[in-house]
């Protein structure tokens, strides 16, 4: 055993309640071993909720002054920022002023490497990115969705993305507004230079403060492809429907025919305006096609039971009336953006932005096992973990450490994505300790509310969750006493222990996940 | 135009130009030669409507707006003289006529090639963005405002720019995107590229019209199989008629020694298709995997056979499906060529065949993919109404041929079940893969025997209130009367249409009328009377419990059966079965006295009668190579039943029914497909999937869950969209759009 230097006696990891977002605040307690002195370190791990979650703004300021409550006003010694959703970082946001209050908010952050300004590969990513974004904007402007949080929440949280990524909207030079460059500016800002890292898989590093964690970065991948593969082709393709620019306006009015097919617009055909110079085949032409498909169309008022009074020919009659055409069909017409271009894009770049999700395991002290945080890695995060190599340093030769081995001293998980469907891969909860305990930041209800897909947690996942946790599934949406309770059912020795690790409080729940005993003094 | 003249016979074709693959092939040398095509259309006949501006036809509307650019591009005339004399405007990628004649010839083309398998005219879905079906949702009076059915699939050929193409079931309309391609080399502007030019997309799109028009429920998806069919299903079309394009096949066969099992001529193949828009769907995918299987067998190694089980995702699925279906037809044209090869002293493979060798061989594929393609669209029609798997699609593809053609000398059928086998496809239910295990059993009637006189003629009865023919002379068919007031009896608004007396459908003189109106006339009224007879219960309730057995529906109102069934099967029905709820107090006379006996306590508590629909009931004739016919009713017959993710939500309400107001989490669908012999009015085949199955509910529930698709659809449908047109909801109207954006 170690006879200098820290050594570290509990981990605890508080997640933050009632919201659907993740805020999870990791406290190191321990102490010198040559003179006995405490010592703390405080990681905070994301701080968001869902856009549009009625009172977010206050519960993020009242998550935010209970950090710095718990870190006794001091730094937070890191904060990891995983990914760029809404539901991650607009506490950043919300509670900006507490944080800028601080003397300082932290010492430092961690980014994945997707963020990196001096990485190409990333730089790559923010610009189909970004593409995308502008053109879903754009689409969203023109076909007059309300995007913004206030205007109506219902209208909003259908578009999933949304809710997710933050308001949707374009600036005056046309460039989408991203909340979350904002945001990230502030985080640096807090910090200060030099502070700011930017982490990619295989990496293995300790996190800043008195009590060190040694972390290995497990994703996003640096597979380009893999990354921006959906992306780039949608972000290519909705590119040239978007309204991005004036000129863009022009490029989308232009067509690919030369100009004299260019033949009548819908508004010619709508209101006809005879005039000399047509000749009588486009005259008849076009006359056709109004008659077909702009003609107003009148219900009949007649509803007498006798054939005869229906006999009538008038045009406007229903019982003379074409009834495949005319205003009963009109809304086969085009509409002028297919709302299946927009939620395709939506949901693409929404999931391909969970995939740029910083994943880390953090070890406990003494080999005890390790934390698992998956932030909202979906599938494709989760198989690159797999072919990741660790290294100390990016030139030292690979750690004989492989992820299946990481994966199987995972003690604690954070649930990926709220628990929902595709964010957990059954390959790798499968692999973890039989030891585990499980934190899902969610709730249930409200995500019900958003839409009846969202199922977070989905019932499949949580089943092999309570199978492989003997149901030690720690909610943010259901009291500690709940879930013990379902343990005790089980195994009451089981329960006891655990019941004995947990903290629970109206903000938040907490549990240790370490804790050294006594007779393990060094 | 197009009125019968007195002197001049009238026209019997109508030959229009297309392109055989798209414009990029017409820049390559390779297939530029061969690019030019023509479609030979039979001139619309005397009882169909004329050709009008568009070009619109009975089946078919092509409108072509432009939304991005904000133009209608001037419609064409395919009766103007310049056109007619010259078979169509010449295949050119710079003017948007042409682009309507070429998706309307092939459009057609597919239409008339499920016709000649069907036995019968296609008819199109009522898209679910209908105001009727809206306002039959919100019980709107209104409802009956508006026919029931769409009697013209639009097609918009520029509808959107991005590369993508699909058919709507919301709007009734096939959507045809174009966009610029991304610049080849420095200075190319990128080319433009139009997927309503490309021969395999028109026909994968209208295919996947066709299908829903057949088969409503089929764009769900509620199994791993389900949506992946119908891409599968889409493309085993195109594929099967592209080897009917005589001019281009001859130049594959001669490229290749009159081998289809070639290396080389499945590259290039698995090349052109999708080609302009690059979008991988199983087909391309599919001769990839052929094409990969077959290089290794010419370098004399034995390939790894890839399988379904390889299939990680749903839509990698739908590959499988295509490469079994095309490793029978190469089967099938191996064993139908071998004696052409033996005569003229020649091997498949060899490098100088005569060129009318290649001409016969080219015959011989062209009529092979003929019946392949006949023998997948009729299977169809031997689906269950519902959640239909691939391995159902093969029982029902041998079914139905069998049914056809019993003899099967050139054992085609072996050749569908054998390469089914070959790639894993599970057909659950049967002893082995043997064409005759591989038959939907045929009705049990022997427990009827008992009591009916003749069990053979249990549904001369229904047959009474059908009409099998087209009535000529336009006279008003009379409808069964209901025994009482059935409360599910719900046709109101109906009659008009089926009477054509409030529509457009009003059978005109002789001169002037439309036989497809009628025909459709003919199919609603063939769907109420068969409803009305399905819902009217026996006056014994044994009898009525044997039917429900028979045909694996629930009539009967719903819960604990007060006696013991006389079949084991009929437990409990469950009360999560959507079911009109009758109030015993206000028992009305006329009412059957089964309903009351047959469920306990049954006197003062509600009871729910299920309800039932009869999705289609359609009259077919079709044609055996033996000159052999088949005269049969087909009707599908669905129920649904509330779906919950979580079991005790399952259980409660399957005893209890819903609470006020409650809404499922997912849907979950059974019925039964029921072909009657019209010849002699015998029950043929009743292919059940019951909506008490709860193995199956379990099945659904589990996929839903775990599959993205599956999930916003069923959410949708609850959501009901939320009134914001661009609701994530939207992939329950427009699933295509999601498949076929997938790059």
């Amino acid at each position: 055993m170690r006879e200098t230097g820290p050594l570290v006696d509990t981990i605890t990891v508080r997640m933050y309640r009632k919201l659907l977002g993740d805020c999870f605040l990791i406290t190191v307690t321990g102490r010198n071993v040559e003179d006995q002195s405490p010592s703390k370190s405080h990681i905070m791990i994301d701080c968001g909720v869902l856009q549009g979650t009625p009172g977010g703004g206050e519960l993020m300021r009242a998550v935010v002054r209970d950090v710095y409550e718990h870190t006794e006003g001091k730094p937070l010694d890191l904060i990891v920022v995983t990914h760029e959703h809404h539901d991650h970082i607009s506490g950043f946001g919300l509670a900006r002023d507490i944080f800028a209050a601080q003397p300082k908010a932290a010492e430092r952050v961690w980014f994945a490497w997707t963020e990196d300004p001096a990485d190409a590969d990333a730089q790559e990513y923010q610009r189909v990115y970004g593409h995308a974004l502008t053109a879903l904007a754009a689409l969203a402007e023109e076909a007059k969705v309300q995007t913004q949080a206030a205007a109506d929440p219902a209208a909003e949280s259908l578009l999933g993305l949304a809710g997710f990524s933050g308001p949707l909207a374009l600036d005056g030079n046309r460039k989408p507004l991203r909340g979350s460059r904002k945001i990230y500016q502030d985080l640096r800002d807090w910090v200060g230079s030099g502070a700011t890292q930017y982490l990619s898989p295989g990496q293995v590093l300790t996190t800043p403060g008195a009590l060190g964690l040694t972390t290995y970065v497990l994703g996003p991948p640096r597979d380009k492809e893999q990354l921006t593969n959906s992306l780039g082709k949608a972000g290519d393709t909705y590119f040239a429907t978007a309204k991005t620019s004036s000129a863009g306006v022009a490029a989308r009015q232009d067509m690919p025919f030369s100009p004299r097919h260019a033949w009548r617009t819908a508004e010619q055909i709508r209101n006809p305006v005879p005039s000399a110079s047509e000749s009588a085949g486009d005259r008849q032409r076009s006359d056709w096609l109004h008659d077909r498909y702009f003609r107003p169309y009148a219900r009949c008022t007649e509803d007498g039971d006798d054939p005869a009074d229906h006999k009538s020919k008038d045009d406007n009659h229903k019982c003379a009336g074409d009834f495949s055409l005319h205003e009963p069909q009109a809304y086969r017409m085009l509409d002028k953006i297919e709302r299946s271009q927009f939620s395709n894009l939506a949901l693409r770049m929404d999931s391909n932005t969970n995939n740029t999700s910083l994943v880390l395991a953090f070890d406990l002290p003494d080999d005890a096992g390790t934390m698992l945080f998956a932030a909202d890695a979906q599938v494709g995060n989760w198989e690159s973990w797999f072919s990741v190599e660790f290294r100390s340093t990016p030139d030292a030769p690979a750690l004989k450490l492989k992820t299946e081995e990481l994966l199987a001293r995972t003690r604690f998980y954070k649930v990926g994505h709220h628990g929902s469907h595709n964010a957990t891969l059954t390959r790798g909860l499968e692999a973890m300790s039989d030891d585990l305990v499980a934190m899902i930041p969610t709730d249930a209800e409200f995500a019900k509310k958003q839409s009846s897909a969202w199922q977070m947690p989905n019932p499949r996942v949580d089943e092999a969750l309570q199978r492989k946790t003997r149901h030690r599934v720690l909610r943010g949406d259901i009291p500690a006493a709940q879930t013990i309770a379902v343990v005790e059912a089980a195994d009451p020795d089981l329960a006891r222990a655990f019941e004995a690790r947990i903290g629970d409080h109206d903000l938040w729940v907490e549990y240790c996940v370490y804790r050294r005993e006594p007779g393990e003094t060094a | 135009m197009n009125k019968p003249r007195q002197t001049i016979p009238q026209p019997t074709r109508r030959r229009l130009r297309v392109f055989a693959f798209d414009p990029a092939a017409s820049v390559q040398l390779e297939t530029a030669v061969i690019n030019d095509a023509v479609v030979d259309l039979s001139w619309e006949a005397a009882w169909e409507g004329a050709i009008e501006l568009g070009p619109t036809n009975d089946y078919l509307e092509v409108i072509d707006f432009d939304p991005t650019s904000g133009h209608f591009y001037a419609p064409i005339d395919l009766n103007d003289p310049w056109i007619l004399g010259q078979d169509g405007l010449a295949p050119a990628e710079a003017n948007p006529q042409f682009h309507q004649q070429m998706v309307f010839a092939v459009a057609m083309r597919t239409i008339r090639n499920f016709e000649r398998a069907l036995g019968r005219p296609v008819f199109w879905a009522m898209p679910e963005d209908d105001p009727r079906v809206l306002a039959r949702r919100n019980h709107d009076k209104k409802a009956k405002d508006y026919p029931p059915f769409i009697k013209r699939l639009r097609i918009y050929p520029h509808a959107l720019r991005q590369a993508n193409a699909y058919y709507s079931p919301a709007k009734g309309a096939l959507l045809f995107g174009y966009f610029k391609a991304k610049p080849r080399f420095a200075d190319d502007e990128g080319e433009w590229v139009f997927t309503c030019l490309s021969q395999d997309i028109i026909a994968h799109e209208t295919a996947h019209a066709i299908l829903h028009g057949l088969r409503r429920r089929s764009v769900e998806a509620t199994n791993a199989d389900s949506l992946a069919f119908h891409e599968a299903f889409a493309d085993i079309i195109a594929l099967m008629q592209h080897f009917t394009m005589d001019n281009v096949v001859r130049h594959e066969l001669s490229r290749n020694g009159g081998k289809l099992r070639s290396a080389n001529l499945l590259t290039g193949l698995a090349s052109q298709f999708g080609q302009a828009t690059g979008r991988s769907g199983p087909l391309r995918q599919a001769l990839g995997i052929l094409s990969d299987e077959q290089t290794e067998r010419e370098r004399k190694r034995e390939p790894v056979t890839r399988t379904l089980k390889d299939a990680r995702e749903p839509h990698d699925r739908g590959q499988y499906l295509v490469i079994a279906v095309f490793d029978a037809f190469v089967t099938i044209y191996e064993r139908r060529t071998r004696d052409l090869f033996a005569m003229t002293g020649t091997r498949p493979g060899d490098d100088r065949l005569s060129e009318q060798l290649i001409a016969r061989l080219a015959d011989e594929a062209a009529k092979v993919a003929h019946s392949v393609l006949n023998m997948c669209v009729r299977g169809l029609d031997y689906l269950p109404p519902a959640d239909a798997t691939f391995g159902d699609f093969l029982r029902a593809v041998i079914t139905a041929d069998f049914d056809l053609v019993p003899e099967d000398p050139l054992k085609y059928r072996v050749a569908f079940a054998e390469s089914f086998r070959k790639r894993e496809i599970p057909a659950p239910g049967c002893m082995s893969y043997a064409p005759d295990s591989l038959c939907w059993e045929p009705p049990d009637l022997s427990a009827f025997d008992s009591i009916a006189a003749d069990s053979e003629l249990l549904f001369a009865d229904a047959l009474k209130g059908l009409t099998l023919y087209a009535r000529v002379n336009g006279s008003s068919p009379e409808r069964v009367k209901s025994k009482g007031v059935d409360p599910r009896y719900d046709t109101q608004g109906l009659d008009d249409y089926i009477t054509g007396r409030n529509s457009e459908y009003v059978s005109g003189d002789v001169a002037n009328r439309n036989l497809r109106e009628e025909a459709m006339r003919v199919v609603m009224r063939n769907q109420v009377n068969l409803h009305t007879w399905l819902i009217n219960p026996d006056d014994s309730l044994a009898v009525e419990r044997l039917w429900e057995a028979l045909l694996g529906l629930r009539t009967l109102p719903l819960g604990k059966p007060k006696s013991a069934p006389p079949t084991g099967r009929n437990h409990a029905s469950p009360k999560s079965i959507s079911a009109t709820v009758l109030n015993p107090a206000k028992w009305q006379r006329g009412w059957p006295e089964v309903w009351r006996e047959a469920v306990e306590p049954g006197d003062d508590e509600a009871l729910l009668l299920p309800r039932l629909e009869v999705h289609s009931a359609r009259i077919s004739r079709r044609a055996g190579p033996d000159g052999n016919e088949l005269f049969q009713l087909i009707a599908q017959v669905t129920q649904r039943r509330m779906g919950f993710f979580d079991p005790a939500d399952q259980k409660r309400v399957d005893r209890d029914g819903p609470m006020p107001r409650e809404k499922p989490d997912f849907w979950f669908r059974g019925g039964a497909t029921i072909l009657v012999d019209l010849r002699d009015g015998r029950l043929q085949r009743v292919i059940r999937q019951r909506i008490d199955n709860d193995t199956r509910l379990e099945r659904q529930r589990k996929f839903v869950l775990g599959d993205d698709v599956a999930l916003a659809m069923a959410a949708g449908r609850n959501d009901g969209g939320g009134g914001n047109p661009l609701a994530v909801s939207t992939l329950e109207t427009e699933p295509f759009a999601f498949l076929h954006g997938d790059g």
